[in-house]
């Protein structure tokens, strides 16, 4: 009898990472087709991520919001098992009601396993506008939750009309609100944000004392300054970008 | 008769880094009493002797706490039924705390007190080293070189068991589990969790508020754990769930039943450096108080608890099976499938085939213990 035998159970670490996009009525058209797109294209490199990371695995779940919130699944899915499908764009912008779902599944009796044996999952909001609901009760509870407290949360702003404010709220900094002025800066965006979450997020241990949501913004950053129509943080931030510099294009 | 080892291994991780193990265990029992301790020194580069720190937490731990057995001696926990205490904040203004209350109060006082006295000697003998000047951030050298204590540098959490013929008691600041065995229920985490304990976020030795983060249980009516274990964070991340963690130390303890401790203590030489490897990659400690007959006479409790564990397992994936089946059968009856609908289907599809496969370990797990616990029932006859 060994004590690791049959009847031991030493499950993968998980680390998830949560979607949380606007299908407002303004995105629909070419920015809902670009995140459809882009989505679709980065689960295969989280799932390499995930099958080749020996201190995790890692979990997809997808929340749209717009009049109303809807999961896409009813639990997260491994990367590799994650069918995307295709959100629609239509109605109003209830990111009160997304935070305030969000808040419930980050939770043992939601989406969340067992602390120990969990990281902390990584938060990605996409969003081009402004809240139409009372999103500040929304975000004030999700705020109160462990899980979102230590989360990375990064928001990609998409154009100039999205309330980056709000985005700020959410993320706890404007250096973690990247925003994008065209389509192919959304997809690159996605990519980045997702991909470099991922890589983090669901590593053991961490680059000095760091924590895993400043690593993530300072390479989202270093990377934004290499995609054209894409600029990170405010307009202090790092690349020195001033917004006024890009003009919305989603032709 | 009350036996103890323990045992304490570098993680995954650290080897990686070329870090030393941070966490220290300690087991002792002499006089009638027996004492079980587990530090686990903090890994961010701020607390760069922390391994330093969790050894001294764990020496003064055992030299207050020896103290502590021979002033209070047998009254202070008489009659006492199992208590079990949280975080004491809200305890630290109370006028009414109990006897017992205060001389825990004073316990913690004279470790933390004891603990900063043999870091500070140990950081004013030990002078930063090569090691130290190449791996840990100018800031943080600094830091050491021009303060006058040092909690910070040697961070780490506790958790100690301790029992006499007449009393037991255990105590704990910090993350990591300890788990008791008694009669019912067959297993519990005796000391009340501290929720701040969360992800990588924990309690400490080093807070400058320690003294009311400790929390603590105690009993002195007679009854004891028949065996407790103390295990660091290492080993609670690796298992998930606690169910997870109380069973591996089932196994340890059935092993302890059927082979001994030495081979009980080379197996958990030999598998904790694999748990490390294939689950959290942190450094790992157990240690282990038993009373070797109330074992023997509980080892068909922990077949009979596998068993049951798994039997619930199965109770599961059937389920999971079922509800899978019924969504497959109501999708069945449609003539037109859209796409969200085909992929649903091809999700309950590979739930049925997934959950089939578990369904099928777990009855090959449930064979082997039912095969373990008829051994053990014909011995036990025969005996």
């Amino acid at each position: 009898m060994g004590l690791l035998d049959e009847t031991v159970s030493v499950p993968r670490r998980t680390m998830t990472i949560f979607f949380l996009i606007d299908t407002s009525g303004s995105m629909e058209g070419n920015k809902i087709g670009a995140v459809n797109d882009a989505v679709v294209n980065v689960l295969p490199m989280i799932s390499e991520i995930s099958d080749t990371n020996p201190d995790a695995e890692i979990k997809v779940a997808a929340l749209e919001f717009s009049s109303g919130t809807t999961w896409l699944y009813d639990e997260p899915k491994l990367a590799s098992d994650f069918v995307w499908q295709d959100v629609v764009a239509g109605g109003l912008t209830s990111l009160g009601q997304a935070c305030q779902d969000l808040s419930a599944k980050l939770s043992r009796s939601g989406f969340m396993k067992s602390a120990s044996g969990s990281f902390a999952p990584a938060i990605i909001l996409l969003s081009d506008g402004g809240p139409t609901d009372d999103y500040q009760s929304g975000l004030r509870k999700l705020k109160d939750n462990n899980w979102f407290k230590a989360a990375i949360k990064i928001a990609i702003a998409i154009g100039d009309d999205a309330d980056k404010d709000v985005l700020k709220d959410f993320t706890g900094s404007s250096e973690a609100v990247i925003t994008v002025h065209n389509i192919e800066a959304l997809k690159q965006i996605i990519r980045v944000v997702a991909v470099t979450s991922s890589q983090i997020g669901s590593k053991s241990s961490t680059a000095g004392d760091t924590t895993k949501q400043d690593q993530v913004i300072k390479d989202v950053q270093d990377a934004t300054k290499n995609i054209d129509g894409a600029e990170g943080g405010d307009s202090t931030s790092a690349n020195n970008v001033d917004s006024s510099q890009y003009i919305d294009d989603w032709g | 008769m009350t036996n103890a080892f323990h045992y304490s291994c570098e993680g995954e991780s650290h080897k990686a880094t070329g870090k030393v193990c941070q966490d220290h265990s300690l087991t002792c029992s002499v006089d009638g009493l027996t004492v079980a301790i587990v530090c686990d020194g903090h890994g961010g580069e701020r607390y760069f002797r922390s391994d330093i720190g969790s050894k001294c937490a764990a020496d003064a731990t055992l030299e207050a706490v020896t103290y502590f057995a021979e002033q209070v001696g047998d009254t202070l926990f008489e009659n006492k039924p199992f208590t079990a205490v949280g975080p004491t904040t809200t305890l630290k203004d109370a006028k009414d705390l109990s006897a017992v209350d205060k001389a825990f109060r004073q316990l913690f006082s004279s470790i933390i007190y004891r603990w900063n006295e043999k870091i500070k000697q140990h950081a004013q003998t030990v002078a930063i080293t090569e090691w130290e000047k190449a791996n840990v951030p100018p800031k943080y050298l600094e830091e050491f070189s021009k303060s006058e204590s040092f909690e910070k540098q040697y961070g780490c959490t506790l958790m100690a068991y301790v029992q006499t013929p007449t009393y037991w008691f255990a105590f704990h600041i910090g993350d990591g589990k300890c788990i008791s065995f008694q009669e019912n229920p067959i297993w519990k985490e005796p000391i009340p969790w501290d929720d701040r304990c969360f992800l990588n976020k924990t309690t400490s030795l080093c807070d400058t508020s320690a003294i009311e983060e400790f929390r603590y249980c105690y009993q002195g009516d007679g009854h004891f754990p028949w065996a407790i274990l103390l295990g660091s964070d290492g080993l609670d991340d690796s298992f998930g769930e606690t169910d997870n963690l109380a069973n591996f130390y089932v196994q340890i303890l059935k092993m302890l039943a059927n082979e001994g401790q030495p081979a009980t203590e080379a197996s958990l030489q030999e598998t904790l450096p694999q748990l490390s490897k294939i689950g959290s990659k942190d450094d790992m400690s157990v240690a282990c108080v038993y009373d070797d007959t109330a074992l023997h006479a509980h080892v068909v409790d922990l077949i009979q608890y596998q068993i049951n564990l798994v039997t619930d397992k199965i109770h599961n994936a059937d389920s999971r099976i079922r509800s899978a089946k019924k969504k497959l059968s109501s999708y069945s009856k449609l003539k037109f499938l859209d796409e969200k609908t085909k992929i649903e289907i091809s999700y309950a599809k590979k739930e049925v085939s997934s959950s089939n496969e578990e369904r099928n370990n777990l009855l090959f797990k449930h064979d082997s213990l039912m095969g373990q616990l008829s051994l053990m029932l014909s011995k036990n006859t025969k005996e």
